[in-house]
């Protein structure tokens, strides 16, 4: 890996040490100023064992404030405080316990990953064939009769399975091998000592048997067993690579998409091709169709359409003409473009977004802290186990007691146990984030498969952005049709989204805009007011608004929201604005209601509205005229009730009630990410998507309980049976390997997200 | 069945030259994008 | 003459022409042999006392005619194509590759002689004696270097995973044979074998089973990893499903060969050996097959129109029928009733005329008209025609040698109450009559098959006249 801060030779990290350089990894903590949190990836880590060995190491260390180490996606977090300590000392610190990181968001990661992988491969094709050899010798001393085969036959097999068996020792074997010496010279019990330990014991074991057969170790060979034990361990380890993969999928992608080279216009207006790590604001880049954008600015030449669905869940492509706003990690889809820079690296939107998803994958649920803590003394036992089933059968049978003892250390082999709550975590986060969903925090998704009452915190949520414009009435003296002609006038410049709507309801009805106005005003929160030319030749002064604005004493209640035009204080015409439920939102209210969940909805707005919306819905409870804390006093209350409450809204202004609710989900597609709150973030504006989410979590949590369930009994029932010496080293190996592999497989069945509502199946 | 003696030390040479043609295959990355390779026959004649 | 210059941004694919005829034409003869043993079968008189026309010299003529020279050439045809248009690159050698095949049809004009005057090793399918042995070799070797050296100079980065198998077949071949071939000359038309006893049985097998799996089976795989995508024009099904295929099929092909040994005085735990290898052979075997028959997911209309597809898919499902009855037949209870008779005969052919007969006329068929420059054969209706009779002859074939293989060892083993034979040996041979005489009418539908295929081959070649094909230019990924 060529990785340019090697060259220091007293530490190599120290290149990291300059604030430019970690500002690449790491974000600045928003409350205190030296603060920083950084990500880094560690490619060795692979258990609950080892993540909890990097946390205590490296806590222990001056000026490191929190770490999260996370063996299932292979990311640290830290939080460091840059007065105290710098990258340096701890990426050094990482590297002497045996697990040297990576800072992450550097490309040479995923390069490296590339070759870690195919290496890893590598290591189980060469386990498996070897394996496959030995069989074939092991196979006719099983089989034959006794007598049937001369003695130097049966010695000349066990050579040749020896030579075998050393390139899966040398070679395949090396991780565990290796990874369990660097944990013993911690003084520590990695999960990979006790596997280790049957390794090396069978290999020893059988290499005495074979060079000097007739000793207390007697004549038995095991490299049958042991070639196939390794090949399961590397077969576990493989998918647990594959399903890495395929989970942290989406996040890879997202890390990987920008480009890493530009084309910047030069003080001489040519095009240079720069390293996109140089590229300032102000700079002009050159963007061709096909490309990501680098960075955030504004369009300054051409126009094209741009996929952001990346980043906003939108899938429609989003037309970029001359001044339009596009962002990093967005793809040009039809035409080259020139633009300049606004936003860079850590200011863009999409920084945001990979850092949540990060953040993310590093936070342990609560069911996976349970796992790191038992690992510990779990290893313990199973050493005890081991020792004891030594003691057993010593005088009986020493052969019988090692490889006894060999069982056990291979049948309890914990990797089910600590695959069992992150693989279904990681396979439906990677799943989730495909569809759209972000998850801030993985506890979301056991809590949001506990929730019995879902609140929905904004009408906004269950309804279009667009609004329904119907003119209701006008002035029996007044022309209709100038009327709206007025409308379309005076709403023509205003940026207000009622006025865009009045303006484009108007010219919907051949309105014409042109009409003179004088001295045009808004006034926000009111409207606008200017005056103009009646076709009788008479100047008046128009406002268009609320009743207040205008002047009109009584108004009426049937609709959300209601916009008048007036001249003095006589109202000339009232239209109404509605918004439109979503198109998903009644079936999957009903869907959500039908599923034994109870739904309320709270909202500022008025209440007969608010109860009209409802009753469209089919939501029985909705309030309104709620404040903020109307709302927190609500949720409270239905906790006391022992309600699980999730919060759906926008995420935004509401973050008591989010804090207090047992859960939440922000949704909409305008939802600035890195304001939210909300535990998972829904992009797009699909409400049915809220169904299947709840579904599917609550899935993952009944697959999290079937892996740890599975994984427990297996134990329970393998470490009698070793103990007894009636597993043979083989039968572990493949009962070690099996149970491994169901609970893996078991979170694959989470990568089938099926969008389309209630999963079937399901509680 | 002296011919053993020969024919097992010579299969456990051919396993060894086999791993090391599939080192060779591996290492020099003549497996990956495989579904795409699969393909390209049909591009030319 | 072209000039230097042309030439290399050209494919040699005047060696592949030849390779190609010369395919049909050793298919014709090699079928007529195997017709005139079978005849001879039902009636002896065809023996025409004659020590070259007696069944015992024109058998190993029949299968070295169809293997070495009909196999052969399709493979050395097929594997000089492919190699080039895989790799996007000139043969390695033009020199060498036009060597391999007059060598190659000197071997073969050698056999033809040699055998019917009685010139043999003695062990089966390596009857030729030393000279022919070495002559084999060289060219075997020159092979090996056309071939890699192709490869080493390919342009595209990847190989092609029917290079593979080629590969893997020439390779193997090369070892198979020498080791095989090892013997001691005594005289230029005599030598003694290396090895004595049950060794150089073990060794027989060893090669003559691998002759089976590397020759018959990796070579043809390579041709049908590149002529069933081609002629489907779709993809391998599962192009990552291949490449497995081919190193567990490598991996446990080497070893399978004691079950052609069973119940005799090889050890019986090598016997058990080979059983259980032969029945794991089955799982890369099927994958391939499967592998290959899906490749047409999407596309099994074609099939109702397209006969070369139909040759293609259809020795797919016979290497399938095979590699189910081999397995099966290498369990040693089932082999104590298949050993010596029909059966085994049966099983060889269904592998020998469906699978590879099959997919190399398949592949000849689409070979052919591009060699010589046209859109398809002269006929394809003749090739309608080619696939019915042969399809026809196979099952008959087939069919009559295995209910003759089954009902001759139900005879042999019949046992009166006292314990004594049921049958002599003789009635069991006048009970196969019937089917002796099907199995010479499905052989003869086979080679008639073969004969039409050699008139729609001239036909298209006459019609055309032999192509030059440019090396397109080399894509960015190279």
């Amino acid at each position: 890996m060529a990785n340019p801060l090697a060259a220091s030779s007293a530490n190599p990290w120290q290149g990291l040490d300059i604030q430019s350089e970690w500002e690449r990894f790491s974000q600045r903590d928003a409350s205190a100023a030296e603060v920083w949190t950084s990500h880094v990836w560690v490619d060795n880590m692979h258990c609950a064992a080892c993540s909890g060995r990097i946390e205590q190491t490296i806590k222990q260390q001056r000026g490191v404030l929190a770490v999260q180490a996370s063996a299932a996606s292979k990311r640290v977090r830290v939080v460091w405080d840059a007065k105290q300590t710098s990258p340096s000392s701890w990426f050094a610190n990482l590297n002497e316990i045996g697990y040297p990181a990576l800072p992450l968001n550097e490309y040479n990661a995923i390069s490296d990953r590339t070759v870690q992988q195919r290496k890893m491969l590598w290591r189980l094709v060469v386990a498996v064939f070897c394996m496959m050899q030995v069989m074939m010798y092991a196979y006719p001393t099983y089989w034959s009769d006794s007598n049937d085969m001369a003695p130097d036959m049966v010695q000349l097999m066990k050579w040749a399975s020896w030579v075998l068996t050393l390139p899966v020792m040398l070679f395949s074997a090396t991780p565990f091998l290796s990874q369990a010496w660097v944990s013993l010279k911690q003084r520590q019990l990695g999960m990979d000592v006790p596997v280790s330990l049957g390794i090396m014991t069978a290999f020893v074991m059988s290499t005495l048997a074979t060079f000097a057969p007739g000793g207390w170790w007697g004549d038995v060979v095991y490299y049958d067993s042991l070639t196939m034990f390794v090949s399961f361990l590397l077969i576990g380890r493989w998918l647990d690579v594959k399903l890495r993969n395929r989970t942290a999928g989406a996040l890879e992608n997202m890390m990987r998409r920008l480009p890493h080279a530009v084309l910047k216009k030069n003080a001489d207006g040519e095009w240079v091709q720069i390293a996109a790590s140089n590229i300032n604001v102000g700079d002009v880049l050159y963007v061709r169709p096909g490309e990501v954008f680098a960075a955030d600015g504004l369009v300054m030449v051409g126009s094209t359409s741009a996929d952001e669905s990346m980043l906003t869940g939108e899938s429609e492509p989003v037309l970029k003409p001359v001044g339009a706003k596009v962002i990093a990690g967005a793809g040009n889809l039809t035409s080259a473009i020139e633009m300049q820079v606004e936003q860079v690296g850590e200011g863009t939107q999409y920084h945001a977004l990979v850092n949540l998803m990060a953040s993310a994958s590093t936070e342990k649920p609560g069911i996976a802290l349970l796992a790191d803590k038992v690992a510990q003394p779990f290893l313990w036992a199973v050493l005890l186990a081991a020792i004891y089933a030594v003691i057993f059968w010593w005088n009986t049978d020493p052969a019988k007691a090692i490889m006894s003892a060999v069982a056990v250390l291979v049948v309890t082999c914990p990797c089910a146990l600590s695959l069992a709550t992150p693989a279904a975590m990681l396979a439906s986060a990677g799943t989730f984030a495909k569809g759209g969903v972000l998850i801030r925090r993985l506890q979301a998704i056991q809590a949001i498969s506990e929730v019995d009452t879902i609140v929905f915190d904004k009408t906004g949520t269950l309804t279009e952005n667009l609004q329904q414009v119907t003119l209701v009435e006008t002035h029996a003296q007044w022309d209709r049709q100038w009327l709206l002609d007025v409308i379309a006038s005076m709403s023509r410049d205003s940026l207000h989204p009622v006025a865009q709507a009045l303006h484009a309801f108007a010219l919907q009805h051949d309105a014409q805009d042109q009409l003179l106005l004088q001295d045009w005003q808004e006034i926000v929160g009111g409207g606008m007011s200017a005056t103009i030319v009646t076709k009788a030749g008479e100047a008046v002064r128009v406002t268009l608004g609320n009743a207040e604005f205008c002047g009109i004493a009584h108004e009426a209640a049937d609709a959300l929201r209601q916009v008048y035009v007036a001249t003095g204080e006589v109202q000339l015409a009232r239209l109404t604005l509605t918004e439109q439920v979503k198109p998903h939102a009644k079936a999957a209210i009903s869907q959500l209601i039908a599923h034994g969940l109870d739904i309320q909805l709270l909202s500022g707005d008025r209440i007969a509205p608010v109860k009209n919306l409802a009753a469209q819905l089919g939501i029985e409870r909705a309030f309104g005229l709620q404040k903020a804390a109307d709302k927190l006093q609500h949720v409270k209350l239905l906790q006391q009730q022992g309600r699980k409450v999730l919060m759906v809204g926008d995420g935004l202004n509401d973050g008591p009630v989010i804090a207090a609710a047992h859960t939440s989900i922000a949704m909409g597609s305008g939802v600035p990410l890195t304001q939210a709150q909300a535990d998972m973030v829904v992009l797009g504006n699909d409400i049915g998507v809220l169904v299947s989410l709840i579904s599917h979590c609550q899935k993952t949590i009944l697959i999290v309980k079937q892996n740890l369930l599975w994984a427990a009994l297996y134990n329970a029932a393998g470490v009698p049976l070793a103990i007894m010496g009636l597993l043979p080293a083989w039968l572990a190996g493949l009962g070690m390997a099996a149970s491994s592999l169901l609970v893996l497989l078991n979170a694959l069945r989470l990568t089938d997200w099926d969008k389309s509502g209630w999963q079937k199946g399901q509680a | 069945m002296e011919i053993a003696f020969l024919l097992i030390p010579l299969a456990v040479l051919l396993v060894f030259v086999i791993l090391g043609g599939l080192w060779w295959a591996i290492q020099t990355g003549q497996f990956e994008d495989l579904e795409e390779e699969g393909s390209r026959i049909l591009e030319q004649d | 003459m072209q000039n230097a210059t042309v030439k290399a941004a050209t494919y040699n694919d005047t060696v592949v022409r030849q390779f190609a005829i010369m395919a049909v034409v050793w298919g014709v003869v090699g079928t007529l042999m195997g017709v005139i043993i079978a005849s001879q079968l039902v009636w002896p008189e065809l023996n025409l006392g004659l020590p070259f026309t007696s069944f015992g010299r024109l058998r190993p003529l029949h299968t070295n005619a169809v293997i070495f020279a009909f196999g052969g050439c399709a493979l050395f045809a097929t594997s000089y194509y492919v190699v080039q248009r895989t790799c996007q690159t000139r043969l390695f050698s033009d020199k060498l590759a036009s060597f391999t095949f007059w060598g190659w049809q000197a071997v073969i004009v050698a056999a033809a002689i040699s055998l019917p005057l009685g010139y043999t090793q003695g062990k089966e399918y390596g009857e030729l004696e030393w000279p022919i042995d070495i002559l084999i070799a060289i060219v075997w070797i020159s092979y090996a270097i056309v071939f890699f050296g192709t490869i080493g100079i390919r342009k595209v980065k990847h190989i092609y995973v029917a290079n593979w198998f080629y590969g893997a077949f020439i390779l193997a071949v090369a070892l198979l044979h020498i080791v095989e071939s090892a013997a001691i000359p005594a005289g230029w038309f005599k030598s003694y074998s290396a090895y004595a006893g049950v060794q150089d049985a073990m060794v027989q097998w060893w090669y003559g089973h691998n002759a089976v799996g590397f020759f018959l089976t990796a070579g043809f795989l390579g041709m049908m990893y590149y002529f069933v995508p081609k002629q489907a024009e779709r993809p391998v099904y599962s192009y990552s499903l291949s490449i497995v295929h081919f190193w567990a099929l490598i991996f446990t092909y080497m070893w399978a060969g004691p079950h052609h040994l069973h119940y005799t005085a090889l050890p019986d735990w090598t016997q058990s050996l080979g059983m259980v290898l032969s029945l794991i052979l089955f799982a890369p075997s099927w994958g391939g097959m499967i592998n290959g028959i899906m490749t047409l997911s999407g596309a099994w209309h074609k099939l109702r129109t397209d006969p070369i597809l139909r040759f293609l898919i259809v020795s797919l499902s016979f290497y399938g029928m095979s590699t189910f009855e081999g397995p099966m037949m290498a369990i040693k209870t089932v082999n104590a009733l298949s050993h010596y008779t029909d059966w085994t005969v049966g099983h060889v052919h269904s592998g020998a005329l469906g699978w590879v007969g099959f997919i190399s006329i398949g592949s000849l068929y689409f070979l052919i008209p591009r060699l010589f420059g046209q859109k398809q054969m002269y006929s394809v209706k003749a090739i309608e025609v080619h696939f019915w009779m042969a399809t026809i002859g196979v099952v008959l074939y087939i069919a009559a040698l295995w209910i003759s293989g089954v009902m001759e060892g139900l005879m042999w083993r019949a046992m009166n109450a006292d314990g004594t034979l049921a049958y002599t040996f003789v009635e069991s041979v006048k009970a196969k009559f019937p089917y002796y005489f099907t199995r010479a009418l499905g052989g003869f539908l086979y080679m008639s098959g073969l004969v039409i295929m050699l008139w729609n081959t001239y036909k298209t070649a006459t019609n055309g006249k032999p192509a030059t094909v440019q090396i397109p230019a080399v894509v960015a990924h190279a």
